[in-house]
C-alpha cells in the first residue's frame, strides 16, 4: 500500500475514534442534562394512576393512590382505589398489607432498590442496576425520555425494559415485562414535604 | 540340583532371562491396561469392612463424606453492598480461572426459586404454606380477595406473569416460605449482613478429576494469594472446608518428603555407587523394585478393581524390603572367582526363604475383614514375589559382565559386627538379657495408644478460627454429627423423623441443642398433599368463588375456563419425596437417601450440639434411628484396624515361624523369629518411653520391621561367620532403609513421623540383634534346606 493510502487509512481510524468518543461524551452529556432537569425533592408525595395490562385479562387493572417517598429511607405506595392496600419498600425489604393481611414478601426484595430508584428518579441508583439510554432530551420545554435496560441476569428474567419520562419530575413510567405484561404509571401533583404525615411515621420500622 | 547340572552358564543365564521375560512381559502389558483403569480411592470410609455397617449407614456416610471432602465455603466481606458484590464477583472469577473447581455457586442460588417453580408446577395444588392453609381454612373469601388485591400493587409482577398457571399464587407463596432466610439479594447475589460488614457467600466443589498433591498445593497457593490481595483492598476473605485443611497438610508433607526424599535418594545413590563402584547394582535394584511395584499394582487391581491410597503408601514401603535381595546378591560379588550364576547359587536359598516367609505372612492379611489390609496383603506379597523373581531370573543375565575388582568395603566393620559384637554379647548375655527385659517391661507399662484422627493431622489454628467466624456469620450452621432415620417406607421414615424431632425439641428447650433440619418438617406427606389439593378445589373452584373474582377483574372467559377445567379434570397425584427434594431450593437432596431393598432413609442435620451423650440416648430410645459421629466413626475404624493389624503381626510371626520350622527345624526357626519379635518389643518400648502415643501407623510400620528382621536373621543364619558379604549386605540394607524411611521420623506430619520413628528404631534393633541369631551354634552355617 502506498504512503498516501496508509495516511488516509490512519486518518479514517482517528476520525472514527473521535466520532465514537464524541458519541460517548454526547451520551453522558445527555444523561447529565436529564439528571440536572430532574428536581425530585428529598421527601415528597405524588398522586399516581397505574394501569396494568395483563395479557390474560381483557382490560387493564386500573388503580390510583398516593406515593410517599423519602429518598434516604424508602417508599410507601398507598393504593386507594379500587381497593385499599399499602406497599412499603425500605431496608431491602418489601411488605404488602391490605384489609386481609400484612406480610413481608421475600421474593420481591431484589426489586426494592429498583422501585425506590425509579419512583425517586434517582439516576445514580438506577445506573447501578440498568443501562440507561436517553431517547429524548427536548430543548426548551425541558422534557426528557430515558429507557432502562437491566444489567443483571436476575432482573432480565422479569423486566424487559423501563421507560421513564418527565420534566422537572418523573411524569410517567412504563414497565415492560418479559411475560408480555406492561405497567403504566402516571404521576401528578407532586408536593415536596418536610416529613411524612403522622399516620405514616414509623411505617418503615415495622418491616 | 538344576543349577549344578548346567554346564553352560551363559545358556543358563539366557534361559533364566527368557523365563523372566516370558512371565513378566505379559504382566507388564496387562498392567499397562489394567492399572490406568483402576479406581484410586482416598476416602477413609472406603476402608470400612463390608457388612460391618448397614448399607444405608454406609451410603449416608459416603454421601456426607463426599460433600465434606470436596466442599469449601468462601465468605468475602466488605463495607457496602456494592463493594461486597464486586468482591464476590472477583472471587468467583479467580476461583473459576484456577481450574481447581468443578462447581462454584452462591449460598442460595437466586435462580433456584424459578427452577423449583417449574419442577413443582405439575403438582401446584398439592402445596400450601402453613399460613396460606390456615387462612384458606378459616376465610377463603379473604384469601381470594387478597390474591386479587395484590395484583393492583407494583410488586405483583411475578403473580401477574403466573396468573394463568398459579391463579392463587399458592405455589409461589409455598416456595417463598421454603426459601426464607435472613439474607438479602443484591443484583443476582445473596448478601449476609453481620458485624457491620456485608458478606457474599460462595460454595466451591473441588474437581473430582483434578486430584493429587500438586493440585492440593495449588489450592493452598490460590487461597493465600486471594487472601492477601483482598486484604490489600480492605476486604475480608474467610474460607473453611476439609479440602483446604488437607491441602495444607499435603503441602507440609510434600515439602518434607521432597527435602527428605531428595537427600535420602542422593545418599542412597552415593552409598551404593561408592560401595560397588559401579552403577549396575543401582540400576538393577531399581528394575527389581519397579517390576515389584508394577506386578503389585496389577495383581491388586485384578482382585479388587480399586486401590486405596493407604495400600499404595504402605505397600510401596514394604516392597522396599525387596532391595535386600538385590544387595545380598551383589555383595556376593566380592567373592573370588565370582560369576553371576555362582552369586545366584550362593544367595538363592537365603533370599528365597526370606521372600517366601514374608509372602506367606502377608497372605495372612487376606484373612482379615478389612479391605485396606487385604489389599496391602495382595500388594506386598505379589510385589515381593516379583522383585525376588527379577533378582533370581534377570540379574544373572544383566550382571554377567559385572565384577568388583576392589576389596570389599567395610571389612573392619564386618569384624566388629559379625565377631566382636556377638562375642561382647555372649560374654555378658545375662546382663543384656536382663537389661532388655527391664527396658521392654518398663516401656510396655507406660504404653499409650490413641486412635483420634484429629491428633494425627491437627488443623492450623488460623484455619480453625476462620471456621468459627464463618459459623458465626452463616446462619445455616451444621455440626459434623447427624441422625440417620431408617424405615420400611417413606411414610415410616417421616413418622420416625417426627418422633425424633419431638425429642430434639426437648433438648433445644434445655439448651442442649441449638437446632436441627428435618425433611419431615418441610415435605408434606401424601395425606397432606391430598388435603391441600382438595381444599383448593372445593373452596375456590367448586364454590365458584374464584370465578366471580376473576370476572370482576376482567379475566377472559376462555382463560378462566381453561383454569377451571384444568383443576376439575385433574386427578390428585402425589409428588414423591425423591422428586420433591430435587425440586425445592435449599440443598435438601443431601438429606434424603432414598429407598432400596425395602428400606428408606433420611438424614436429620444438627447444629449447636452441647451434649453428645443426650443424642446417643435419643438414638437408643427410638427404633430405626442411628446417631452418626463421623469423627468417632473414623476413630473407631482406626482402632479396629490397629487391633486387626496387631493381631496380624502376631499371627504372621507365628506363620513365619511354622514355615521356617519346616525347612530349618524348630530351634533354628525360633532363633530367627526371635529377632523381629525382640525388635518389635524394643521398638514399642522405646517409643513409649519417649512419650510417643502409638497409633495404627506405628503398627503398620512394624510390618516393615517384620520383613526386614526376618531377612537379616535368615541371611546371618544361612551365611558363614567369616562371610563379609552378609554383613555388608545387611549394612547396606539398614542404611538404605534408614535413609529411605527413617528420616521421615523428622517430619512435622504426625502420621509420617510415626511411621518413620517406628521404622528407624525397628530396623536399628533388627540390625543389632540379627548377628546374635547364631549365638551358641558351632559353625553357625548349618544348611538344612
Amino acid at each position: 500500500m502506498s504512503g498516501w493510502g496508509l495516511s488516509r487509512m490512519r486518518n479514517s481510524v482517528f476520525f472514527l475514534g473521535f466520532l465514537l468518543l464524541c458519541c460517548g461524551f454526547a451520551r453522558a452529556d445527555d444523561l447529565n442534562q436529564v439528571s440536572r432537569r430532574l428536581a425530585q425533592p428529598q421527601i415528597f408525595s405524588v398522586g399516581f394512576v397505574q394501569k396494568k395490562h395483563i395479557r390474560i385479562l381483557a382490560r387493564p387493572l386500573v388503580s390510583s393512590g398516593t406515593l410517599w417517598v423519602d429518598q434516604n429511607v424508602g417508599v410507601v405506595w398507598q393504593t386507594e382505589t379500587p381497593l385499599s392496600s399499602r406497599v412499603v419498600i425500605a431496608h431491602q425489604n418489601v411488605s404488602f398489607s391490605d384489609m386481609q393481611t400484612r406480610r413481608t414478601i421475600k421474593s420481591m426484595e431484589f426489586l426494592a432498590d429498583i422501585l425506590k430508584g425509579v419512583v425517586s428518579g434517582n439516576i445514580d441508583a438506577i445506573q447501578e442496576q440498568f443501562d440507561v439510554s436517553v431517547l429524548d432530551v427536548g430543548g426548551d420545554n425541558k422534557s426528557w425520555i430515558i429507557e432502562l435496560s437491566p444489567k443483571s441476569a436476575l432482573i432480565k428474567k422479569g423486566i424487559e425494559s423501563i421507560k421513564m419520562s418527565g420534566h422537572e419530575y418523573v411524569d410517567e413510567i412504563i414497565l415492560k415485562e418479559v411475560s408480555g405484561d406492561q405497567t403504566e404509571i402516571n404521576f401528578h401533583g407532586l408536593s415536596a414535604l418536610d416529613g411524612f404525615p403522622v399516620e405514616l411515621v414509623g411505617v418503615f420500622e415495622e418491616i | 540340583m538344576f543349577l549344578k547340572k548346567s554346564e553352560n552358564e551363559k545358556t543358563l543365564r539366557r534361559q533364566l532371562a527368557c523365563l523372566w521375560f516370558v512371565v513378566f512381559f505379559p504382566v507388564f502389558i496387562a498392567a499397562s491396561v489394567v492399572v490406568p483403569s483402576i479406581d484410586f480411592k482416598s476416602n477413609v470410609l472406603d476402608l470400612v469392612p463390608q457388612g460391618k455397617e448397614q448399607p444405608l449407614v454406609i451410603k449416608a456416610q459416603k454421601k456426607m463424606g463426599e460433600q465434606f471432602n470436596t466442599t469449601l465455603i468462601w465468605l468475602v466481606g466488605a463495607a457496602t453492598d456494592s463493594a461486597a458484590y464486586e468482591a464476590g464477583e472477583e472471587l468467583r472469577e479467580r476461583l473459576v480461572l484456577s481450574g481447581l473447581f468443578e462447581e462454584i455457586k452462591s449460598g442460595i442460588e437466586a435462580g433456584s426459586v424459578t427452577r423449583a417453580y417449574q419442577k413443582l408446577l405439575a403438582y401446584k395444588y398439592n402445596f400450601l404454606s402453613q399460613a396460606d392453609r390456615e387462612t384458606i381454612e378459616a376465610a377463603p373469601d379473604a384469601f381470594a380477595q387478597h390474591s386479587i388485591d395484590i395484583l393492583f400493587s407494583p410488586i405483583a409482577m411475578q403473580r401477574a406473569a403466573t396468573l394463568a398457571e398459579d391463579p392463587l399464587f399458592t405455589l409461589g407463596s409455598y416456595i417463598d416460605d421454603l426459601n426464607k432466610s435472613d439474607v438479602d439479594i443484591y443484583k443476582d447475589a445473596v448478601l449476609i449482613r453481620k458485624n457491620g460488614l456485608v458478606y457474599i457467600l460462595l460454595f466451591s466443589t473441588i474437581s473430582s478429576t483434578e486430584k493429587g498433591i500438586e493440585r492440593q498445593i495449588e489450592l493452598v497457593n490460590l487461597y493465600e494469594s486471594i487472601k492477601n490481595s483482598f486484604l490489600e483492598a480492605q476486604e475480608t476473605v474467610l474460607v473453611a472446608g476439609f479440602p483446604l485443611y488437607s491441602a495444607y497438610g499435603a503441602r507440609s508433607a510434600k515439602n518434607e518428603i521432597t527435602s527428605i526424599g531428595v537427600l535420602s535418594v542422593f545418599c542412597i545413590i552415593l552409598m551404593v555407587v561408592l560401595v560397588f563402584r559401579s552403577s549396575v547394582p543401582l540400576l538393577l535394584s531399581m528394575i527389581s523394585i519397579f517390576s515389584g511395584v508394577v506386578a503389585a499394582a496389577f495383581c491388586t487391581g485384578l482382585f479388587f478393581h480399586d486401590i486405596h491410597i493407604v495400600t499404595l503408601v504402605f505397600g510401596s514401603s514394604l516392597i522396599g524390603i525387596s532391595v535386600d535381595y538385590a544387595f545380598h546378591y551383589f555383595c556376593s560379588g566380592f567373592d573370588q572367582g565370582w560369576s553371576s550364576v555362582k552369586g545366584l547359587q550362593k544367595t538363592l536359598k537365603s533370599i528365597s526363604l526370606g521372600m517366601v516367609s514374608s509372602v506367606v505372612a502377608f497372605c495372612v492379611l487376606l484373612c482379615t475383614p478389612f479391605p485396606g489390609l487385604q489389599q496391602m496383603g495382595v500388594f506386598s506379597a505379589s510385589g515381593l514375589f516379583f522383585s525376588w523373581f527379577t533378582v533370581v531370573l534377570l540379574f544373572p543375565f544383566l550382571s554377567s559382565k559385572t565384577s568388583f575388582t576392589h576389596k570389599i568395603p567395610f571389612s573392619g566393620f564386618h569384624v566388629l559386627y559379625q565377631k566382636k559384637w556377638p562375642e561382647f554379647f555372649y560374654n555378658r548375655h545375662t546382663f543384656f538379657i536382663m537389661l532388655t527385659l527391664i527396658f521392654i517391661i518398663s516401656g510396655w507399662m507406660v504404653l499409650k495408644v490413641e486412635d483420634d484422627v484429629r491428633s494425627m493431622q491437627p488443623v492450623d489454628a488460623r484455619l480453625l478460627e476462620q471456621e468459627e467466624m464463618i459459623k458465626s456469620v452463616f446462619s445455616e450452621k451444621r455440626d459434623a454429627q447427624y441422625f440417620i432415620v431408617e424405615g420400611v417406607s417413606v411414610d415410616d421414615v417421616l413418622e420416625k423423623e417426627r418422633a425424633l424431632t419431638n425429642m430434639l425439641d426437648h433438648l433445644i428447650s434445655r439448651r442442649e441443642l441449638e437446632g436441627y433440619k428435618a425433611i419431615s418438617h418441610l415435605y408434606p406427606d401424601e395425606a397432606s398433599q391430598k388435603y391441600n389439593f382438595n381444599l383448593i378445589r372445593t373452596r375456590f373452584f367448586d364454590s365458584d368463588l374464584l370465578g366471580k373474582l376473576f370476572f370482576e377483574i376482567g379475566m377472559m372467559d376462555e382463560q378462566f375456563d381453561e383454569i377451571n377445567d384444568e383443576i376439575k379434570n385433574l386427578n390428585f397425584t402425589v409428588m414423591s419425596v425423591d422428586e420433591w427434594v430435587n425440586a425445592v431450593p435449599g440443598n435438601l437432596e443431601m438429606q434424603w437417601l432414598g429407598c432400596e431393598s425395602d428400606k428408606c432413609a433420611s438424614l436429620v442435620f444438627l447444629s449447636g450440639i452441647q451434649n453428645h451423650d443426650r443424642l446417643v440416648d435419643v438414638a437408643v430410645q427410638l427404633p430405626g434411628i442411628h446417631y452418626v459421629d463421623t469423627v468417632a466413626t473414623i476413630n473407631n475404624l482406626l482402632r479396629d484396624y490397629r487391633a486387626s493389624a496387631s493381631v496380624f503381626l502376631v499371627g504372621a510371626t507365628l506363620v513365619i515361624y511354622l514355615f521356617l520350622s519346616i525347612f530349618l527345624g524348630f530351634i533354628k526357626a525360633l532363633r530367627i523369629i526371635l529377632i523381629p519379635i525382640v525388635s518389635f518389643l524394643l521398638t514399642v518400648s522405646a517409643l513409649s518411653l519417649s512419650g510417643v502415643v502409638l497409633s495404627l501407623f506405628n503398627i503398620l510400620a512394624l510390618l516393615l520391621v517384620l520383613g526386614v528382621g526376618i531377612d537379616y536373621a535368615i541371611f546371618h543364619c544361612l551365611g558363614k561367620a567369616e562371610d563379609k558379604a552378609t554383613s555388608l549386605a545387611v549394612l547396606l540394607s539398614v542404611l538404605t532403609t534408614l535413609l529411605a524411611f527413617g528420616l521421615l521420623a523428622l517430619s512435622d506430619t504426625a502420621v509420617i513421623r510415626a511411621f518413620g520413628q517406628t521404622v528407624a528404631l525397628g530396623v536399628f534393633f533388627a540390625f543389632i540383634l540379627s548377628p546374635l541369631v547364631v549365638w551358641g551354634e558351632t559353625g553357625h552355617n548349618v544348611d538344612h534346606v
